[in-house]
Protein backbone atom coordinates (compact mmCIF):
# COMPACT_ATOMS: atom_id res chain seq x y z
CA UNK A 1 0.00 0.00 0.00
CA UNK A 2 2.64 2.20 0.84
CA UNK A 3 4.46 1.70 -2.68
CA UNK A 4 1.19 2.50 -4.25
CA UNK A 5 1.11 5.70 -2.54
CA UNK A 6 4.38 6.34 -3.33
CA UNK A 7 3.58 5.88 -6.82
CA UNK A 8 0.85 8.00 -7.06
CA UNK A 9 2.50 10.93 -5.37
CA UNK A 10 6.00 10.56 -7.89
CA UNK A 11 3.59 10.26 -11.37
CA UNK A 12 1.81 13.45 -9.85
CA UNK A 13 4.83 14.90 -9.28
CA UNK A 14 5.90 13.99 -12.43
CA UNK A 15 2.48 15.11 -14.20
CA UNK A 16 2.73 18.65 -15.95
CA UNK A 17 -1.22 18.75 -15.82
CA UNK A 18 -1.02 18.58 -11.81
CA UNK A 19 1.99 21.92 -11.53
CA UNK A 20 -0.09 23.47 -13.91
CA UNK A 21 -3.74 23.16 -11.84
CA UNK A 22 -1.56 24.17 -9.01
CA UNK A 23 -0.26 27.13 -10.51
CA UNK A 24 -3.15 27.99 -11.48
CA UNK A 25 -4.98 27.76 -8.25
CA UNK A 26 -2.28 29.48 -6.41
CA UNK A 27 -2.52 32.40 -8.85
CA UNK A 28 -6.33 32.52 -8.75
CA UNK A 29 -5.73 32.54 -4.70
CA UNK A 30 -3.14 35.84 -5.16
CA UNK A 31 -5.64 37.53 -7.41
CA UNK A 32 -8.75 36.55 -5.53
CA UNK A 33 -7.75 38.58 -1.89
CA UNK A 34 -6.31 40.91 -4.23
CA UNK A 35 -9.48 41.41 -5.88
CA UNK A 36 -10.99 41.84 -2.57
CA UNK A 37 -8.50 44.43 -0.98
CA UNK A 38 -8.81 46.80 -4.09
CA UNK A 39 -12.95 46.56 -3.46
CA UNK A 40 -12.38 47.19 0.16
CA UNK A 41 -9.81 49.72 -0.62
CA UNK A 42 -12.05 51.29 -3.02
CA UNK A 43 -14.89 51.25 -0.48
CA UNK A 44 -12.76 53.03 2.34
CA UNK A 45 -12.09 52.59 5.87
CA UNK A 46 -15.32 51.65 6.86
CA UNK A 47 -15.66 49.12 4.09
CA UNK A 48 -14.72 45.97 5.73
CA UNK A 49 -17.09 46.84 8.51
CA UNK A 50 -19.91 47.73 6.19
CA UNK A 51 -19.42 44.65 4.02
CA UNK A 52 -19.26 42.62 7.35
CA UNK A 53 -16.82 39.54 7.05
CA UNK A 54 -17.21 38.72 3.54
CA UNK A 55 -13.55 40.65 3.87
CA UNK A 56 -12.66 38.39 6.29
CA UNK A 57 -9.59 35.90 6.02
CA UNK A 58 -11.19 33.02 7.86
CA UNK A 59 -14.15 33.31 5.71
CA UNK A 60 -11.99 33.40 2.45
CA UNK A 61 -10.33 30.29 4.00
CA UNK A 62 -13.71 27.91 4.68
CA UNK A 63 -15.26 29.46 1.00
CA UNK A 64 -12.09 27.98 -0.67
CA UNK A 65 -13.54 24.24 0.49
CA UNK A 66 -16.77 24.74 -1.96
CA UNK A 67 -17.24 23.32 -4.54
CA UNK A 68 -18.83 25.89 -6.17
CA UNK A 69 -15.91 27.66 -5.64
CA UNK A 70 -12.85 27.87 -8.23
CA UNK A 71 -10.23 26.39 -6.19
CA UNK A 72 -12.50 23.40 -5.74
CA UNK A 73 -13.67 22.97 -9.03
CA UNK A 74 -9.96 23.19 -10.55
CA UNK A 75 -8.36 20.85 -7.93
CA UNK A 76 -11.57 17.97 -8.63
CA UNK A 77 -11.08 18.31 -12.30
CA UNK A 78 -7.73 18.02 -11.91
CA UNK A 79 -7.93 14.77 -9.48
CA UNK A 80 -10.27 13.29 -12.52
CA UNK A 81 -7.91 13.83 -14.67
CA UNK A 82 -5.08 12.80 -12.77
CA UNK A 83 -7.12 9.48 -11.93
CA UNK A 84 -8.16 9.01 -15.71
CA UNK A 85 -4.56 8.74 -16.55
CA UNK A 86 -3.86 5.72 -14.89
CA UNK A 87 -6.91 3.97 -16.56
CA UNK A 88 -6.48 5.86 -20.23
CA UNK A 89 -2.25 4.78 -21.01
CA UNK A 90 -3.45 1.37 -18.91
CA UNK A 91 -0.64 1.76 -16.32
CA UNK A 92 -3.27 0.87 -13.57
CA UNK A 93 -2.62 -2.24 -15.01
CA UNK A 94 1.64 -3.14 -14.44
CA UNK A 95 0.12 -2.42 -10.20
CA UNK A 96 -2.41 -5.55 -10.81
CA UNK A 97 0.26 -7.49 -13.15
CA UNK A 98 2.83 -6.44 -9.89
CA UNK A 99 0.52 -8.45 -7.21
CA UNK A 100 -1.56 -5.55 -5.51
CA UNK A 101 -4.98 -6.16 -5.13
CA UNK A 102 -7.62 -3.31 -6.96
CA UNK A 103 -9.12 -3.02 -3.01
CA UNK A 104 -5.33 -1.61 -2.61
CA UNK A 105 -5.08 0.47 -5.58
CA UNK A 106 -9.14 1.47 -5.14
CA UNK A 107 -7.91 2.31 -1.48
CA UNK A 108 -4.35 4.18 -2.37
CA UNK A 109 -5.87 6.19 -5.34
CA UNK A 110 -8.77 7.68 -2.91
CA UNK A 111 -5.10 8.61 -0.34
CA UNK A 112 -3.22 9.70 -2.53
CA UNK A 113 -5.99 12.01 -4.29
CA UNK A 114 -6.59 13.49 -0.74
CA UNK A 115 -3.05 13.97 0.47
CA UNK A 116 -2.51 16.08 -3.32
CA UNK A 117 -5.72 17.65 -3.21
CA UNK A 118 -5.10 19.00 0.42
CA UNK A 119 -1.79 20.01 0.24
CA UNK A 120 -2.48 22.56 -2.74
CA UNK A 121 -5.83 23.83 -0.81
CA UNK A 122 -4.25 24.07 2.53
CA UNK A 123 -1.13 25.56 0.42
CA UNK A 124 -3.85 27.96 -1.35
CA UNK A 125 -5.19 29.02 2.04
CA UNK A 126 -2.47 29.29 3.93
CA UNK A 127 -1.27 32.14 0.96
CA UNK A 128 -4.62 33.58 1.29
CA UNK A 129 -3.55 33.73 5.07
CA UNK A 130 -0.67 35.37 4.41
CA UNK A 131 -1.26 37.86 1.92
CA UNK A 132 -4.34 38.75 3.96
CA UNK A 133 -2.30 39.68 6.91
CA UNK A 134 -0.50 42.33 4.54
CA UNK A 135 -2.86 43.86 3.01
CA UNK A 136 -4.43 44.26 6.30
CA UNK A 137 -7.97 42.15 6.52
CA UNK A 138 -9.16 41.48 9.54
CA UNK A 139 -8.60 37.65 10.53
CA UNK A 140 -12.57 37.70 11.45
CA UNK A 141 -11.64 35.74 14.61
CA UNK A 142 -11.31 37.70 17.73
CA UNK A 143 -13.25 35.87 20.52
CA UNK A 144 -12.31 32.66 21.93
CA UNK A 145 -15.72 31.32 20.73
CA UNK A 146 -15.38 32.57 17.35
CA UNK A 147 -11.86 30.61 17.27
CA UNK A 148 -13.68 27.25 18.53
CA UNK A 149 -16.73 27.87 16.02
CA UNK A 150 -14.15 28.48 12.71
CA UNK A 151 -12.65 25.14 13.63
CA UNK A 152 -15.57 23.56 14.06
CA UNK A 153 -16.85 24.97 10.60
CA UNK A 154 -13.04 24.16 9.48
CA UNK A 155 -13.39 20.05 10.90
CA UNK A 156 -17.08 20.19 9.20
CA UNK A 157 -15.65 21.25 5.64
CA UNK A 158 -12.71 19.26 5.48
CA UNK A 159 -15.15 15.92 6.43
CA UNK A 160 -17.51 17.27 3.57
CA UNK A 161 -13.63 17.79 1.26
CA UNK A 162 -13.12 13.79 2.17
CA UNK A 163 -16.29 12.67 1.06
CA UNK A 164 -16.12 14.71 -2.27
CA UNK A 165 -12.50 12.96 -2.82
CA UNK A 166 -14.24 9.80 -2.38
CA UNK A 167 -17.08 10.53 -4.52
CA UNK A 168 -14.47 11.75 -7.00
CA UNK A 169 -12.26 8.47 -6.79
CA UNK A 170 -15.16 6.02 -6.94
CA UNK A 171 -16.72 7.42 -10.03
CA UNK A 172 -13.27 7.96 -11.71
CA UNK A 173 -12.85 4.75 -11.12
CA UNK A 174 -15.62 3.01 -11.72
CA UNK A 175 -16.11 4.77 -15.34
CA UNK A 176 -12.72 4.60 -16.09
CA UNK A 177 -13.14 7.40 -18.49
CA UNK A 178 -13.04 11.07 -18.19
CA UNK A 179 -16.43 12.47 -19.94
CA UNK A 180 -18.74 10.66 -16.85
CA UNK A 181 -16.45 11.84 -14.20
CA UNK A 182 -16.35 15.41 -14.97
CA UNK A 183 -20.38 15.66 -15.69
CA UNK A 184 -21.28 13.83 -12.69
CA UNK A 185 -18.37 15.15 -10.00
CA UNK A 186 -18.02 18.71 -11.34
CA UNK A 187 -20.85 20.26 -13.45
CA UNK A 188 -23.80 17.88 -12.18
CA UNK A 189 -23.61 19.15 -8.32
CA UNK A 190 -22.67 22.56 -8.84
CA UNK A 191 -25.66 22.90 -11.55
CA UNK A 192 -27.95 21.10 -8.78
CA UNK A 193 -26.33 23.11 -6.19
CA UNK A 194 -27.31 26.23 -8.08
CA UNK A 195 -30.93 25.34 -8.60
CA UNK A 196 -31.42 24.07 -4.88
CA UNK A 197 -30.42 27.50 -3.47
CA UNK A 198 -32.72 29.41 -5.10
CA UNK A 199 -35.60 26.50 -5.41
CA UNK A 200 -34.98 25.34 -1.64
CA UNK A 201 -35.44 28.74 0.16
CA UNK A 202 -38.32 29.73 -2.34
CA UNK A 203 -40.43 26.59 -0.99
CA UNK A 204 -39.79 27.16 2.58
CA UNK A 205 -40.67 30.87 2.35
CA UNK A 206 -43.85 29.53 0.54
CA UNK A 207 -44.54 26.88 3.01
CA UNK A 208 -42.84 28.03 6.45
CA UNK A 209 -45.45 25.93 8.38
CA UNK A 210 -43.29 22.85 6.62
CA UNK A 211 -39.99 24.61 6.73
CA UNK A 212 -38.54 22.29 8.90
CA UNK A 213 -39.50 18.98 7.39
CA UNK A 214 -37.94 20.73 3.92
CA UNK A 215 -35.19 21.72 4.97
CA UNK A 216 -34.60 18.22 7.04
CA UNK A 217 -34.93 16.39 3.79
CA UNK A 218 -32.59 18.43 1.70
CA UNK A 219 -29.90 18.37 4.53
CA UNK A 220 -29.51 14.75 3.15
CA UNK A 221 -30.66 14.89 0.07
CA UNK A 222 -27.52 18.10 -0.75
CA UNK A 223 -24.53 16.27 0.52
CA UNK A 224 -22.00 18.76 -0.39
CA UNK A 225 -23.11 20.75 1.96
CA UNK A 226 -20.21 22.89 1.58
CA UNK A 227 -22.08 25.38 -0.72
CA UNK A 228 -23.89 26.25 2.55
CA UNK A 229 -21.52 25.70 5.05
CA UNK A 230 -18.62 27.79 3.26
CA UNK A 231 -20.95 31.32 3.55
CA UNK A 232 -19.76 32.49 6.70
CA UNK A 233 -22.71 33.62 7.86
CA UNK A 234 -24.51 31.34 10.38
CA UNK A 235 -27.63 32.36 9.67
CA UNK A 236 -28.80 32.17 5.86
CA UNK A 237 -27.77 28.57 4.68
CA UNK A 238 -29.25 27.68 2.32
CA UNK A 239 -30.74 31.03 1.56
CA UNK A 240 -27.96 32.91 0.11
CA UNK A 241 -30.08 35.54 -2.46
CA UNK A 242 -33.61 35.19 -1.69
CA UNK A 243 -33.38 33.88 1.92
CA UNK A 244 -31.57 35.93 3.37
CA UNK A 245 -33.00 38.86 1.82
CA UNK A 246 -36.51 37.87 3.28
CA UNK A 247 -34.65 37.27 6.99
CA UNK A 248 -34.86 33.77 6.85
CA UNK A 249 -33.62 31.50 9.27
CA UNK A 250 -33.51 27.87 8.23
CA UNK A 251 -30.77 26.03 9.80
CA UNK A 252 -28.16 26.92 11.95
CA UNK A 253 -24.51 24.98 11.28
CA UNK A 254 -23.54 26.16 14.82
CA UNK A 255 -26.06 23.71 16.61
CA UNK A 256 -25.08 20.38 17.33
CA UNK A 257 -28.17 18.58 15.60
CA UNK A 258 -26.48 19.87 12.44
CA UNK A 259 -23.19 18.81 13.09
CA UNK A 260 -23.97 15.55 13.76
CA UNK A 261 -26.69 15.25 10.77
CA UNK A 262 -23.43 16.09 8.73
CA UNK A 263 -20.60 14.22 10.30
CA UNK A 264 -23.26 11.48 10.04
CA UNK A 265 -24.21 12.05 6.59
CA UNK A 266 -20.43 12.22 5.52
CA UNK A 267 -19.87 8.97 7.63
CA UNK A 268 -22.37 6.88 5.45
CA UNK A 269 -21.46 8.43 2.21
CA UNK A 270 -17.79 7.75 2.61
CA UNK A 271 -18.96 4.38 3.59
CA UNK A 272 -20.24 4.16 0.33
CA UNK A 273 -17.97 4.78 -1.75
CA UNK A 274 -15.04 3.61 -0.08
CA UNK A 275 -16.62 0.59 0.88
CA UNK A 276 -19.09 -0.66 -1.76
CA UNK A 277 -17.05 1.44 -4.17
CA UNK A 278 -13.61 -1.15 -3.54
CA UNK A 279 -15.82 -3.84 -3.93
CA UNK A 280 -17.46 -3.25 -6.49
CA UNK A 281 -13.87 -2.07 -8.22
CA UNK A 282 -12.32 -5.16 -7.19
CA UNK A 283 -14.87 -7.18 -9.29
CA UNK A 284 -14.76 -4.92 -12.08
CA UNK A 285 -12.66 -5.62 -15.16
CA UNK A 286 -10.27 -3.16 -15.61
CA UNK A 287 -9.43 -1.55 -19.09
CA UNK B 1 9.03 -17.77 -5.72
CA UNK B 2 9.87 -21.28 -7.58
CA UNK B 3 7.48 -23.56 -6.60
CA UNK B 4 9.37 -26.82 -7.61
CA UNK B 5 6.56 -27.78 -9.85
CA UNK B 6 7.27 -28.58 -13.82
CA UNK B 7 3.72 -25.88 -14.37
CA UNK B 8 4.44 -22.56 -14.14
CA UNK B 9 0.53 -21.84 -15.41
CA UNK B 10 -2.52 -24.52 -15.42
CA UNK B 11 -6.15 -23.42 -15.94
CA UNK B 12 -8.74 -25.47 -15.79
CA UNK B 13 -12.02 -24.91 -17.56
CA UNK B 14 -11.51 -21.21 -17.27
CA UNK B 15 -14.31 -19.70 -18.86
CA UNK B 16 -15.20 -15.57 -19.41
CA UNK B 17 -18.13 -13.85 -20.53
CA UNK B 18 -18.41 -10.60 -21.64
CA UNK B 19 -22.51 -10.33 -21.37
CA UNK B 20 -23.91 -12.93 -23.36
CA UNK B 21 -20.53 -13.11 -25.53
CA UNK B 22 -18.44 -16.11 -24.27
CA UNK B 23 -14.89 -15.03 -25.00
CA UNK B 24 -13.02 -18.12 -23.48
CA UNK B 25 -14.74 -21.46 -23.04
CA UNK B 26 -13.80 -24.10 -21.12
CA UNK B 27 -10.09 -23.32 -21.54
CA UNK B 28 -7.72 -25.58 -20.36
CA UNK B 29 -3.91 -25.38 -20.88
CA UNK B 30 -0.63 -25.74 -19.10
CA UNK B 31 2.80 -24.18 -19.45
CA UNK B 32 5.72 -25.95 -18.61
CA UNK B 33 8.70 -24.09 -16.69
CA UNK B 34 11.31 -22.86 -19.36
CA UNK B 35 9.25 -22.99 -22.16
CA UNK B 36 8.42 -20.23 -24.50
CA UNK B 37 4.52 -20.94 -25.29
CA UNK B 38 2.93 -19.69 -28.08
CA UNK B 39 -0.54 -18.80 -27.90
CA UNK B 40 -2.22 -18.73 -31.40
CA UNK B 41 -5.31 -17.11 -32.62
CA UNK B 42 -7.15 -15.05 -34.62
CA UNK B 43 -7.79 -11.74 -33.82
CA UNK B 44 -10.59 -11.66 -31.03
CA UNK B 45 -10.07 -15.57 -30.48
CA UNK B 46 -9.61 -14.85 -26.95
CA UNK B 47 -5.92 -14.41 -26.65
CA UNK B 48 -5.55 -11.51 -24.52
CA UNK B 49 -8.74 -12.16 -22.58
CA UNK B 50 -6.99 -15.30 -21.02
CA UNK B 51 -4.15 -13.09 -20.28
CA UNK B 52 -6.37 -10.81 -18.55
CA UNK B 53 -7.68 -13.04 -16.68
CA UNK B 54 -3.80 -15.19 -15.88
CA UNK B 55 -2.76 -11.16 -14.94
CA UNK B 56 -5.55 -10.32 -12.45
CA UNK B 57 -6.98 -7.62 -14.80
CA UNK B 58 -10.29 -9.61 -15.46
CA UNK B 59 -12.31 -11.99 -13.35
CA UNK B 60 -13.04 -15.12 -14.51
CA UNK B 61 -16.51 -16.15 -14.81
CA UNK B 62 -16.23 -20.24 -13.66
CA UNK B 63 -13.01 -21.90 -13.59
CA UNK B 64 -9.76 -21.76 -11.91
CA UNK B 65 -6.13 -21.46 -12.31
CA UNK B 66 -2.53 -21.82 -10.76
CA UNK B 67 0.22 -19.46 -11.14
CA UNK B 68 3.50 -20.10 -10.36
CA UNK B 69 1.57 -23.24 -8.19
CA UNK B 70 -0.72 -20.75 -6.44
CA UNK B 71 -4.20 -21.80 -6.52
CA UNK B 72 -6.13 -19.02 -4.45
CA UNK B 73 -6.25 -15.71 -4.82
CA UNK B 74 -4.30 -14.14 -2.34
CA UNK B 75 -1.94 -16.66 -2.97
CA UNK B 76 -2.19 -15.61 -6.50
CA UNK B 77 -1.86 -11.65 -5.63
CA UNK B 78 2.01 -12.92 -4.06
CA UNK B 79 2.70 -15.00 -7.18
CA UNK B 80 2.03 -12.14 -9.70
CA UNK B 81 5.64 -10.73 -7.50
CA UNK B 82 7.43 -13.26 -9.91
CA UNK B 83 5.45 -12.84 -12.78
CA UNK B 84 5.34 -9.33 -15.38
CA UNK B 85 3.47 -8.72 -18.35
CA UNK B 86 2.74 -6.74 -21.47
CA UNK B 87 -1.14 -6.89 -22.10
CA UNK B 88 -2.16 -5.09 -25.62
CA UNK B 89 -0.07 -2.00 -25.48
CA UNK B 90 2.91 -1.02 -23.23
CA UNK B 91 1.16 0.04 -20.35
CA UNK B 92 3.72 3.34 -20.12
CA UNK B 93 3.34 6.97 -18.23
CA UNK B 94 3.58 8.99 -21.39
CA UNK B 95 4.46 11.61 -20.17
CA UNK B 96 7.82 10.56 -18.51
CA UNK B 97 11.07 9.47 -19.96
CA UNK B 98 11.91 6.00 -20.05
CA UNK B 99 14.19 6.36 -16.80
CA UNK B 100 11.49 8.13 -14.91
CA UNK B 101 8.38 4.79 -16.43
CA UNK B 102 11.20 2.61 -14.81
CA UNK B 103 11.36 3.74 -12.02
CA UNK B 104 8.07 3.65 -11.50
CA UNK B 105 8.42 -0.08 -11.54
CA UNK B 106 10.71 0.07 -9.13
CA UNK B 107 8.75 1.71 -6.84
CA UNK B 108 6.18 -0.35 -7.51
CA UNK B 109 8.77 -3.89 -6.95
CA UNK B 110 9.79 -2.05 -3.95
CA UNK B 111 13.49 -1.94 -5.24
CA UNK B 112 16.41 0.37 -4.25
CA UNK B 113 18.91 -0.43 -6.67
CA UNK B 114 18.70 2.08 -9.40
CA UNK B 115 21.31 0.80 -11.46
CA UNK B 116 18.85 -1.77 -12.66
CA UNK B 117 17.52 0.77 -14.53
CA UNK B 118 20.21 1.35 -16.98
CA UNK B 119 21.36 -2.30 -17.22
CA UNK B 120 17.65 -3.40 -17.98
CA UNK B 121 17.25 -0.47 -21.28
CA UNK B 122 20.75 -1.70 -21.78
CA UNK B 123 19.29 -5.11 -22.14
CA UNK B 124 16.94 -4.01 -24.77
CA UNK B 125 18.74 -1.86 -26.94
CA UNK B 126 17.48 1.39 -25.12
CA UNK B 127 20.82 2.41 -24.44
CA UNK B 128 20.62 5.88 -26.45
CA UNK B 129 17.51 6.69 -24.37
CA UNK B 130 18.84 6.02 -20.62
CA UNK B 131 19.96 10.06 -19.70
CA UNK B 132 17.76 11.32 -22.69
CA UNK B 133 14.71 13.86 -21.85
CA UNK B 134 12.41 12.43 -24.83
CA UNK B 135 9.14 11.35 -23.21
CA UNK B 136 7.70 8.22 -24.19
CA UNK B 137 4.73 9.58 -26.12
CA UNK B 138 7.57 11.02 -28.44
CA UNK B 139 8.82 7.09 -29.28
CA UNK B 140 8.55 5.07 -32.02
CA UNK B 141 6.39 1.69 -31.14
CA UNK B 142 8.95 -0.81 -31.20
CA UNK B 143 10.80 1.51 -28.63
CA UNK B 144 7.32 1.45 -26.73
CA UNK B 145 7.62 -2.46 -26.67
CA UNK B 146 11.25 -2.69 -25.82
CA UNK B 147 10.60 -0.19 -23.11
CA UNK B 148 7.74 -2.15 -22.11
CA UNK B 149 9.77 -5.14 -21.92
CA UNK B 150 12.79 -3.18 -19.97
CA UNK B 151 9.78 -2.43 -17.35
CA UNK B 152 8.39 -6.07 -17.07
CA UNK B 153 12.18 -7.61 -16.87
CA UNK B 154 12.75 -5.52 -14.11
CA UNK B 155 12.42 -8.03 -10.54
CA UNK B 156 13.95 -10.66 -12.14
CA UNK B 157 10.23 -12.57 -13.06
CA UNK B 158 10.19 -16.49 -13.58
CA UNK B 159 7.37 -15.78 -16.09
CA UNK B 160 7.00 -13.13 -18.80
CA UNK B 161 3.67 -12.74 -20.48
CA UNK B 162 3.74 -10.47 -23.73
CA UNK B 163 -0.18 -10.24 -26.10
CA UNK B 164 1.34 -9.58 -29.86
CA UNK B 165 4.59 -8.03 -28.91
CA UNK B 166 5.41 -7.14 -32.64
CA UNK B 167 1.67 -6.06 -33.23
CA UNK B 168 2.38 -3.01 -35.44
CA UNK B 169 6.03 -3.77 -35.61
CA UNK B 170 8.01 -3.28 -39.67
CA UNK B 171 9.59 -6.60 -40.96
CA UNK B 172 13.19 -5.51 -39.26
CA UNK B 173 11.42 -4.26 -36.00
CA UNK B 174 9.67 -7.77 -35.94
CA UNK B 175 13.02 -9.78 -36.04
CA UNK B 176 14.51 -7.65 -33.65
CA UNK B 177 11.69 -8.25 -31.29
CA UNK B 178 12.19 -12.11 -32.22
CA UNK B 179 15.91 -12.10 -31.47
CA UNK B 180 15.01 -10.10 -27.73
CA UNK B 181 12.91 -12.52 -26.34
CA UNK B 182 14.65 -15.16 -27.46
CA UNK B 183 18.35 -13.93 -25.87
CA UNK B 184 15.97 -13.16 -22.38
CA UNK B 185 14.84 -16.76 -22.59
CA UNK B 186 18.30 -17.95 -22.98
CA UNK B 187 20.06 -16.04 -20.46
CA UNK B 188 17.44 -15.65 -17.98
CA UNK B 189 15.69 -18.92 -18.27
CA UNK B 190 12.20 -17.23 -18.18
CA UNK B 191 8.92 -19.46 -19.34
CA UNK B 192 7.38 -17.30 -21.66
CA UNK B 193 3.56 -16.82 -22.82
CA UNK B 194 3.57 -14.92 -26.14
CA UNK B 195 0.33 -14.61 -28.23
CA UNK B 196 0.03 -13.69 -31.63
CA UNK B 197 -2.67 -13.95 -34.80
CA UNK B 198 0.88 -15.62 -37.03
CA UNK B 199 1.69 -18.63 -36.41
CA UNK B 200 4.49 -18.46 -38.69
CA UNK B 201 6.01 -15.48 -36.57
CA UNK B 202 5.76 -17.50 -33.21
CA UNK B 203 6.95 -20.95 -34.99
CA UNK B 204 10.20 -19.37 -34.99
CA UNK B 205 10.01 -18.54 -31.60
CA UNK B 206 7.89 -20.74 -29.68
CA UNK B 207 8.73 -24.54 -28.00
CA UNK B 208 4.88 -25.52 -27.57
CA UNK B 209 2.22 -23.99 -28.57
CA UNK B 210 -1.54 -23.36 -27.84
CA UNK B 211 -4.06 -22.75 -30.56
CA UNK B 212 -7.51 -21.16 -29.30
CA UNK B 213 -10.74 -19.98 -31.64
CA UNK B 214 -14.06 -18.61 -30.49
CA UNK B 215 -12.62 -19.14 -27.00
CA UNK B 216 -11.74 -22.23 -26.93
CA UNK B 217 -8.32 -24.60 -27.09
CA UNK B 218 -8.25 -26.03 -29.75
CA UNK B 219 -4.88 -27.82 -29.91
CA UNK B 220 -1.73 -27.81 -27.80
CA UNK B 221 0.93 -29.03 -29.12
CA UNK B 222 5.14 -29.01 -28.90
CA UNK B 223 7.20 -27.34 -31.28
CA UNK B 224 8.66 -30.48 -32.97
CA UNK B 225 5.31 -32.50 -33.34
CA UNK B 226 3.90 -29.31 -34.73
CA UNK B 227 6.80 -29.23 -37.44
CA UNK B 228 6.61 -33.15 -37.97
CA UNK B 229 2.70 -32.40 -38.69
CA UNK B 230 3.44 -29.77 -40.94
CA UNK B 231 4.80 -30.74 -44.25
CA UNK B 232 7.06 -29.33 -46.57
CA UNK B 233 6.68 -28.39 -50.36
CA UNK B 234 9.70 -28.25 -52.71
CA UNK B 235 9.82 -26.59 -56.31
CA UNK B 236 12.39 -27.55 -58.63
CA UNK B 237 13.48 -26.60 -62.19
CA UNK B 238 14.84 -29.57 -64.40
CA UNK B 239 16.99 -30.04 -67.87
CA UNK B 240 14.15 -32.22 -68.56
CA UNK B 241 10.92 -31.18 -66.99
CA UNK B 242 8.68 -33.59 -69.07
CA UNK B 243 10.26 -36.87 -68.06
CA UNK B 244 10.65 -35.43 -64.55
CA UNK B 245 7.02 -34.96 -64.15
CA UNK B 246 6.14 -38.33 -65.35
CA UNK B 247 8.84 -39.79 -62.94
CA UNK B 248 8.05 -37.49 -59.89
CA UNK B 249 4.13 -38.64 -60.81
CA UNK B 250 4.77 -42.04 -60.14
CA UNK B 251 6.59 -42.12 -56.57
CA UNK B 252 4.01 -38.94 -55.16
CA UNK B 253 0.57 -39.48 -56.57
CA UNK B 254 -1.73 -36.63 -56.72
CA UNK B 255 0.70 -33.98 -55.31
CA UNK B 256 2.67 -33.21 -58.55
CA UNK B 257 2.28 -29.84 -60.58
CA UNK B 258 3.89 -28.07 -63.38
CA UNK B 259 3.40 -24.89 -63.35
CA UNK B 260 5.37 -21.68 -65.35
CA UNK B 261 8.44 -23.89 -66.19
CA UNK B 262 8.69 -25.30 -62.45
CA UNK B 263 7.55 -28.65 -60.62
CA UNK B 264 5.89 -28.11 -57.39
CA UNK B 265 5.94 -31.32 -55.34
CA UNK B 266 3.32 -31.25 -52.16
CA UNK B 267 3.55 -32.66 -48.56
CA UNK B 268 7.22 -33.93 -48.57
CA UNK B 269 8.91 -35.44 -45.69
CA UNK B 270 12.24 -35.94 -46.93
CA UNK B 271 13.11 -33.39 -50.09
CA UNK B 272 16.31 -35.15 -50.59
CA UNK B 273 14.62 -38.19 -51.88
CA UNK B 274 13.53 -36.22 -55.04
CA UNK B 275 16.54 -35.00 -55.87
CA UNK B 276 18.22 -38.80 -55.53
CA UNK B 277 15.12 -40.53 -57.77
CA UNK B 278 16.03 -37.68 -60.55
CA UNK B 279 19.79 -38.09 -60.47
CA UNK B 280 19.13 -41.17 -60.79
CA UNK B 281 16.69 -40.98 -64.19
CA UNK B 282 20.04 -39.12 -65.01
CA UNK B 283 17.92 -35.57 -64.78
CA UNK B 284 20.22 -32.83 -63.64
CA UNK B 285 18.00 -30.64 -61.41
CA UNK B 286 18.47 -26.87 -62.28
CA UNK B 287 16.91 -25.47 -59.65
CA UNK B 288 15.81 -26.77 -55.57
CA UNK B 289 13.88 -24.53 -53.39
CA UNK B 290 12.28 -25.87 -50.38
CA UNK B 291 9.04 -23.80 -49.01
CA UNK B 292 7.78 -24.42 -45.71
CA UNK B 293 4.57 -23.05 -46.53
CA UNK B 294 2.52 -25.20 -44.69
CA UNK B 295 2.21 -23.49 -41.13
CA UNK B 296 -0.82 -21.48 -41.96
CA UNK B 297 -2.52 -24.37 -44.17
CA UNK B 298 -1.97 -26.09 -40.44
CA UNK B 299 -3.33 -23.14 -38.81
CA UNK B 300 -6.12 -22.91 -40.93
CA UNK B 301 -7.37 -26.44 -41.02
CA UNK B 302 -6.69 -26.12 -37.13
CA UNK B 303 -9.65 -23.58 -37.17
CA UNK B 304 -11.84 -24.91 -39.54
CA UNK B 305 -11.22 -23.60 -42.87
CA UNK B 306 -11.97 -20.45 -44.37
CA UNK B 307 -14.29 -19.08 -42.02
CA UNK B 308 -13.85 -15.16 -41.25
CA UNK B 309 -14.98 -12.77 -38.21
Amino acid sequence: MTKLLKLQLFRALKDKGTIVFTIITLVLGILSITFNFLISDSIGQGGATLIGDLFAISSLINSSYSLSSTPMVLLIIMGVVLLYKESGWGTIRNQVVAGYSKIQIYFANFLAMLIILFTILLTYQLLTLGLGFIFGFELGIETAAEVGIFFRKYALNLVIFITEVAFMTFISLMFQNIIAPVFLVVILPIFVGAILQTVVPLVVILNQDNAAQIIGGFEYVIWYQNTSLSISGFTYELTSGVGSLMGATLYDTSTLGFILKTIGTNLGLNGIFLGLGSYLFSRKDLK
Amino acid sequence: MSNGSDIVVETKGLTKKYGTTLALNNVSISVHRGEIYGFVGRNGAGKTTLIRVLTGIANPTSGSFTLLGAATKNEQKEARKHIAAMVETPALYMNMTAHDNLRTTLILKGLKDESLIRSRLEEVGLSDVIASSKKAKDFSLGMKQRLGIAMALLGDPELLILDEPTNGLDPEGIREMRELLVNINKSRNITMIISSHILGELSKLATRFGFIDKGVIINEISSDDLFNKVSKSVIIKTDDNVRALAILNGAYQNRVTSENGSIHVADVNNSSEIVKLLVKSDINVVQFREQENGLEDYFINLIGGNHHD
